[in-house]
């Protein structure tokens, strides 16, 4: 009789306990914005790893196409200064591009520059990326003596 | 065993010597340049390239640039500038000429 008895205190004390700890947690729901900030964990879910800030072809095409003009417009070629001068147009456009707010990206900025003597030129590229977040621009520029194709690669770093 | 797990995420140049060799050398085995055939070669070239560096499966990301010019004394340069990981990523260039032209192709391997 005595071994039933506490038999059924201790399963009415479980219960109970139970009992208590759901209706803590139900109303201790943790809600992100009470947490502290390193406890917060957000949840994306449409798209992962998406880039607070995009690469823009557009913005991009015209910031190229404006340091072709004022580098290149009236210059002639000449084999001793078009090194200097094709790499001041590589880190420029860098240079840009870096103001342009890209976090967490990766840029590659190719350009040509060549003398204009009616030859044939032919340039392609082949990129193999996450389409959903990397992006290329490219603007061309030509005068009487010159020719100049640039491009800019932007890839993200997840 | 060690130095491959260490390789694994790094662009090495010397590797894709061969592949971007290759590739231009099927793409226009002993032709001259030809105008309406000049399109075909660059395509060709970049996709052949790629499709070899994809087939190493590395994490990486690649762009390949091919360019041709025609040969008639007219000079040209070519410079590229990057920002990104040292360490990781890194390019290759590669020039090749024949009697009437030059193909110069390039590759960037960013590391994901």
């Amino acid at each position: 009789m005595t071994d039933s008895q506490t038999t059924t205190t201790t399963t009415g004390k479980i219960e109970s306990l139970l009992e208590a700890h759901e209706t803590l947690s139900a109303s201790a729901d943790p809600k992100p914005e009470d947490l502290p900030p390193h406890a917060r964990v957000v949840v994306h879910t449409d798209v992962p790893y998406a880039p607070r800030c995009r690469f823009f072809p557009g913005k991009a095409k015209e910031m190229i196409g404006a340091i072709l003009k004022e580098k290149l417009t009236g210059a002639t070629y000449d084999a001793d200064t078009a090194p200097m001068c094709v790499r001041e147009i590589t880190d420029a456009i860098k240079a840009k591009l870096k103001e342009m707010d890209l976090d967490r990206y990766k840029l590659v900025v190719q350009a040509v520059l060549g003398e204009q003597r009616g030859q044939g030129f032919q340039m392609s590229c082949r990129c193999f990326w996450d389409p959903n977040t990397d992006n290329y621009a490219h603007e061309s520029f030509a005068n009487d003596s010159i020719f100049c194709v640039a491009g800019a690669f932007a890839m993200y770093l997840y | 065993m060690a130095r491959a797990i260490l390789d694994e995420g790094v662009f090495l140049a010397d590797e894709i010597n061969g592949i971007i060799k290759d590739s231009i050398d099927e793409a226009i085995v002993s032709s001259q340049f030809n105008h309406d055939k000049v399109t075909h070669w660059t395509n060709g070239i970049a996709e052949v390239c790629m499709k070899r560096l994809t087939n190493l499966a590395k994490p990486f990301k690649y762009i390949v640039t091919c360019v041709i010019m025609q040969k008639n004394g007219a000079g040209m340069i070519t410079a590229t500038s990057c920002f990104w990981d040292r360490d990781t990523d890194g390019s290759r260039t590669i020039r090749w000429e024949n009697k009437s032209m030059y193909v110069i192709v390039t590759v960037f391997g960013i590391a994901i």
